[in-house]
């Protein structure tokens, strides 16, 4: 088991170096390069070609491929991913801020669209076929149908505009930085991602808890004599759990697209409403170190998704 | 004369399904007693497996219903009994192993959790103490090295291994009647003689009771005292295994017979398989639902059903035409 791990990590620091790559190679391929970032249209239309290409010998702009190649990995592993010109800051520290941010929302909502989902999945395979289940069945279809932004700003316009009873965008009040308050302000932003998670696993779960509460051994547990509860949640759901797992893990890049769109309805500070910014300041470099960090992110869930499957499945584990 | 353990009589079960309602079981009788064996034979569909789930209580609750009958056992009424009580009869008095140990056990719990939770299902007692007990029963059911056995999941196990954990589960809680629902179908051919070879010697040593049910009538001969033949969901004939192989009354049962191929017939005679398929049980049939197929009908078999009778002594065959044909049966029924 071990080793097998060791394994799908080696992998993954495979696939980090194959998008680092691509990442560099988008960069490279792209007209323009750091130099017209860095001068402004007059400044470098006042340079002779001569003036130009002494400026890019000095950037180290004019090296071979490879080298550049090298010296980018080197920079990029120790940290350095350049300097952002829409943030005017450096592109790590712009960065640092705010992954925490926007994993603080797409944790929370992991947390509670997991629990949501499963709990209400189990409750439908449970009650299957009475007004529970087509409650719990018809509101993800519901909720699927409304893209996270109208979601979104129905929430906003009901309960911060009309009720008046949550802050409608960014973490913090002006005069208030407790952390009740940053709960408050993570209320809604967290509702709106944890309820479209939620709304696919319900189904997710349904589908696996039914598949194997009809199976044979569900009946010969029964047959023991243990107590229904033993039978549900000791026997289908540990198995039913299984494709649940996987499903999150599928899931998870779509979350993080998710947090973009919703991160910049609420004005929360995090790597959505950058990745929206530096896009839309064409700053290129920035936009390359959100694609790293998501890449990064992507390929550590997938590990955990691979090591949390071993887990709960011995089948995998041994075999 | 021993009392009798289980009483099943005039047992129906109907499922609605899609294509309608299908009577799976339409008039069942036997008696087990304490310490009695007896083989329930049939073909897929003939209602055998249905029959011993509808004693646990366990038919799928949306579209089962037993709609006719009566379960006894010790004497008391099973059906409509409250579910606390047959919880406890389940896997305490009752236990029941199935036909595929793979699919009966459960993939992500170790065989000592899956044995460990029956034997506390039953009686207070601590961990430590339940888990010698799981490895004390691998032991008996004779898997080697029990002790690491106990910790492995179902399918690190064979195929053999696991239906043996199987038992050794049953065992648990020292039932009086143990319900084999095709115990072996799954297992290699070499397989099958030892575990039912390990059944039927842990049915005398504890002075279990056993209900074997199968399709396969060479596995009746040698191990069961008593043996039932359904056909379309109805016992059709009942009596001594050694009788009722040696002398079928229903033609039915004469049938299955001759199309067994035998040690002790010549290699050249030919073996008469049983002509045209066995009934759709979504209709109701009139008359005897083996006569379209029965070589014996009469114009009355057509019209009534005939009822489960006696014909001798302790023999039972629902036919209006009980044959008595003896066949050299030494070898099979030794």
């Amino acid at each position: 088991m071990f080793t097998q791990i060791l394994r799908r990590i080696a992998t993954g620091f495979v696939v980090l170096w194959v998008t680092l790559t691509v990442v560099f190679l988008g960069l490279d391929f792209a007209p323009g390069d750091e130099l017209d970032v860095l001068l402004s249209a007059e400044a470098a239309a006042s340079l002779t070609p001569d003036e130009m290409a002494a400026k890019r010998a000095e950037l180290g702009l004019d090296r071979a491929f490879p080298i550049k190649y090298g010296i980018w990995l080197k920079k990029v592993v120790t940290g350095d991913l350049g300097y952002s010109t829409s943030e005017d800051n450096d592109i790590a520290e712009v960065l640092k801020v705010t992954v925490g941010n926007t994993a603080m929302l797409i944790f929370s909502a992991l947390f509670f669209g997991i629990i949501i989902g499963v709990f209400f999945g189990i409750l439908a395979a449970i009650k299957e076929n009475t007004w529970v289940d087509y409650v719990i069945g018809s509101i993800p279809i519901f909720i699927a149908g409304i893209p996270g932004f109208i979601l979104s700003l129905g929430l906003i316009y009901t309960v911060s505009v009309k009720m008046n009873l949550l802050p409608s965008g960014y973490m913090h009040s002006l005069t208030d930085e407790s952390f009740l308050d940053l709960v408050k302000h993570m209320i809604l932003p967290v509702s709106v991602l944890s309820l479209v998670l939620a709304a696919q696993l319900v189904r997710y779960t349904r589908a696996s808890m039914l598949d194997v509460l009809s199976s044979e051994f569900i009946i010969a547990a029964k047959a023991k004599g243990i107590s229904n509860r033993r039978v549900t949640y000791n026997h289908a759901f540990k198995n039913a759990l299984l494709p649940v797992i996987s499903v999150v893990g599928l899931h998870l890049p779509e979350i993080i697209a998710g947090a973009v769109i919703t991160e910049t309805v609420f004005t929360w500070p995090g790597m959505g409403s950058l990745a929206v910014r530096a896009a839309g300041g064409r700053d290129v470099p920035m936009v390359m170190g959100i694609v790293i960090v998501v890449a990064v992110t992507v390929i550590i869930s997938n590990l955990i998704t691979d090591i949390a499957y071993t887990l709960a499945d011995p089948r995998v584990r041994l075999g | 004369m021993s009392k009798p353990l289980l009483e099943v009589s005039d047992l129906q079960v109907e499922f609605n399904s899609r294509q309608g309602r299908v009577t799976a079981v339409r008039g069942l009788t036997y008696t087990i007693n304490e310490g009695q064996s007896m083989a329930l034979v049939g073909e897929s569909g003939s209602g055998k497996s249905v029959s011993a789930l509808a004693i646990l209580g366990l038919l799928p609750k949306k579209t089962a219903k037993i709609t006719a009958g009566s379960i006894k056992f010790r004497g008391e009424e099973l059906i409509g009994a409250p579910e606390k009580s047959m919880r406890k009869l389940r896997g305490g008095s009752i236990a029941m192993i199935f036909q595929d140990p793979l699919s009966s056990l459960n993939p992500v719990l170790t065989i000592s959790e899956q044995i460990v939770e029956q034997i506390k299902a039953h009686e207070k007692i601590e961990g430590k103490k339940a888990q010698e007990r799981a490895i004390e029963l691998l032991d008996m059911v004779g898997i080697p090295s029990a002790r690491e056995r106990v910790k492995q999941y179902p399918h690190q196990l064979s195929g053999g291994m696991r239906q043996r954990a199987m038992i050794a589960m049953a065992l648990s809680a020292r039932p009086s009647l143990l319900l084999a629902d095709e115990p072996t179908t799954a297992l290699d051919v070499t397989i099958q003689a030892q575990i039912l070879e390990l059944l039927t010697n842990i049915q005398k040593d504890l002075g279990m009771s056993l209900l074997l049910i199968t399709h396969d009538l060479g596995v009746v001969a040698g191990f069961t005292e008593k043996l039932t033949v359904m056909y379309a969901g109805k016992a059709v004939e009942q009596g001594a295994t050694a009788e009722v192989l040696g002398n079928p009354n229903h033609p039915y049962t004469l049938g299955l017979l001759r199309s067994i191929p035998r040690l002790d017939r010549p290699r050249t005679s030919e073996l008469r398989p049983i002509q045209g398929v066995a009934p759709d049980m979504s209709k109701v049939s009139v008359g005897c639902a083996f006569q379209p197929r029965c070589e014996y009908a009469q114009s009355k078999c057509a019209s009534e059903s005939p009822l489960f009778s006696t014909i001798s002594k302790d023999r039972y065959a629902a036919c209006w035409y009980p044959q008595d044909h003896a066949l050299q049966d030494e070898s099979l029924s030794k």
